[in-house]
């Protein structure tokens, strides 16, 4: 199990399922957007 | 088109499978996800597409929302429009912007549990790709609906379904509508 969040992808022309964690820029991403999340619940100024 | 009459054992044939109205093109679940992408799955086959997606949410204030995809990659530009509009049970609520470089598709008010399905209009031509969706929560009471668009006519085989914040773990389907 991975500490980190995940990405599914499904490649219909491969038939390939892959599944893998969010890269370390990905991720500061992530924990940003967490961070930041807004209070709930938001108005349009916060798209 | 008569409805087909299978029997156990039957041989089906070309005609009876493409007399099929809703084609299952792709399944699956997921488990702290930030993103779920499906690449190559809208194509010449299907002009209409049906998405339900269940998912449990990490962070009830993340929005889950759509972007679409051509070649594996995700379309960003500033062509969404959308508008969303609910009912807590203590509030109406809505939700819209000019255009935006993402849709929202289930909105972040304090509710995980979503349970919503899409209509996805034209995504494989070149013609504006329009969304329409409805939802809720698996508790309580929390009807939503969301229209959006893509409103450059432009030709996408994929998409990908997304957190603004927080992750999603469920499950999901797609079918391709028959005319």
């Amino acid at each position: 199990m991975s500490d980190k969040p995940q990405i599914y992808n499904y490649n219909a022309t491969t038939g390939k399922k892959t599944v893998r964690n969010l890269t370390d820029e990905e991720h500061a991403q992530y924990l940003e957007n967490e961070a930041n999340a807004p209070t709930i619940p938001t108005d349009p100024a916060d798209a | 088109m008569p409805v087909p009459d299978f029997s156990p054992g039957e041989v089906l044939t070309a005609a009876a499978m493409d007399s099929i109205g809703l084609w299952l093109i792709d399944s699956g679940s997921f488990t702290t996800a930030t993103s779920v992408e499906l690449d190559g799955v809208f194509t010449s086959d299907y002009l209409r597409y049906k998405l339900i997606f269940d998912e449990d949410d990490s962070n009830t204030a993340g929005i889950t929302q759509i972007q679409f995809r051509t070649a594996g990659a995700n379309n960003a530009t500033a062509n969404y429009a959308f508008q969303t509009t609910g009912f807590t049970t203590s509030a109406f609520f809505t939700r819209n912007t000019g255009t935006a470089n993402q849709s929202d598709i289930m909105p972040n008010v304090g509710a995980t549990g979503w349970r919503w399905s899409s209509e996805i209009f034209d995504p494989a031509i070149s013609a504006n790709t329009i969304v329409n969706t409805t939802g809720g929560v698996s508790t309580g009471s929390l009807p939503v609906i969301c229209n959006a668009a893509f409103v450059t006519t432009t030709i996408f085989d994929g998409f990908r379904i997304f957190r603004s914040a927080g992750t999603m773990t469920g499950t999901y389907a797609l079918y391709g509508m028959r005319n």
